[in-house]
């Protein structure tokens, strides 16, 4: 039995309604990255103003030598904060870390100390 | 017997495909201009802005007053005490950390107290600890450092630029 040859069809290019199809997705896909877009612009501007280029910031070390040596970074404000009390008085005793354990997490830091009479 | 051969496209085809592409090169060029360009300018912009924060933070961390030794912060008050603070030609900000070993209150600028500079090279904010001999990066895009001396501090301004956005911060950075 002989087999009929089956009609070859050639498709040259788009339609009309694939076209449009198209655009619609491509309308759609636009659409969700928009509120992406939006929300990183809103980010940014948040990031921004935490440095203004018009104000002029203090790097304030803390008053208290203690908190500055076991490592309280400079405050950054823009006026310093009023009342703020001078050095602590002079030390009636030597004070020496041995050992100082501040965690990443949690408010508590375990200082090791030796404490000896400046003048006995 | 007749053939029918196409060889081309009609008048109405090519009007129709470039009405399209117009259509579409439109609808690009107002999402270009709509979301496209802010948010390249945006990514500068935080950029900038996160380069700036990294170069504060390190500075306020050396303006704290006090400097660790490789054992961590131990000792007493006056071990790596900030006990001098010099500019040099405006552009460098140098820091000296009494001794970690034996204080005397006095900057020396050399061993065995510990010399901090911040300076720019290469468009890059600096931090040099002459004594270890170890340098970082604190912050990119920067394309220059001020200090001058201000009573009881250094103002210090820093400029930074990437891409078409340039901002300048001004920090007073005082002495403990």
């Amino acid at each position: 039995m002989k087999k009929r040859a089956q009609p070859i069809r050639f498709r040259a290019g788009v339609s009309l309604i694939e076209v449009q199809v198209a655009f619609v997705l491509f309308g759609i896909a636009l659409s969700g990255l928009l509120p992406v877009g939006v929300m990183y612009l809103k980010q940014v501007k948040k990031l921004e103003q935490r440095l203004s280029e018009d104000a002029t910031y203090l790097l304030a070390p803390s008053k208290d030598p203690w908190a500055r040596k076991l490592g309280a970074a400079a405050s950054l404000v823009q006026t310093l904060p009023a009342g703020e009390s001078a050095a602590a008085a002079a030390p009636t005793n030597d004070v020496f870390i041995m050992s100082v354990d501040i965690p990443y997490a949690g408010d508590t830091a375990t200082v090791e100390v030796t404490v000896a009479p400046k003048n006995p | 017997m007749l053939t029918s051969r196409r060889t081309g496209f009609t008048l109405v085809e090519v009007m129709v495909v470039s009405g399209l592409m117009t259509m579409l090169a439109m609808l690009l060029a107002a999402t270009w201009s709509v979301l496209g360009k802010p948010l390249i300018e945006a990514s500068a912009q935080a950029r900038v802005a996160h380069e700036a924060n990294l170069a504060v933070a390190a500075l306020a961390r050396d303006f704290g007053g006090s400097l660790p030794g490789n054992a961590g912060r131990i000792g007493q008050v006056k071990h790596g005490k900030l006990v001098g603070r010099m500019q040099v030609a405006n552009s460098v900000v140098r820091l000296c950390f009494d001794s970690l070993g034996t204080p005397n209150g006095i900057a020396d600028w050399d061993d065995p107290d510990t010399v901090i500079s911040y300076e720019v090279l290469d468009g890059n904010l600096m931090r040099w600890d002459e004594q270890a001999g170890t340098t970082f990066v604190v912050a990119r895009h920067v394309t220059d450092l001020e200090a001058h001396e201000q009573g009881d501090g250094v103002r210090i301004r820093l400029t930074f630029a990437h891409r078409h956005v340039t901002r300048s911060y001004t920090l007073i950075g005082l002495d403990p």
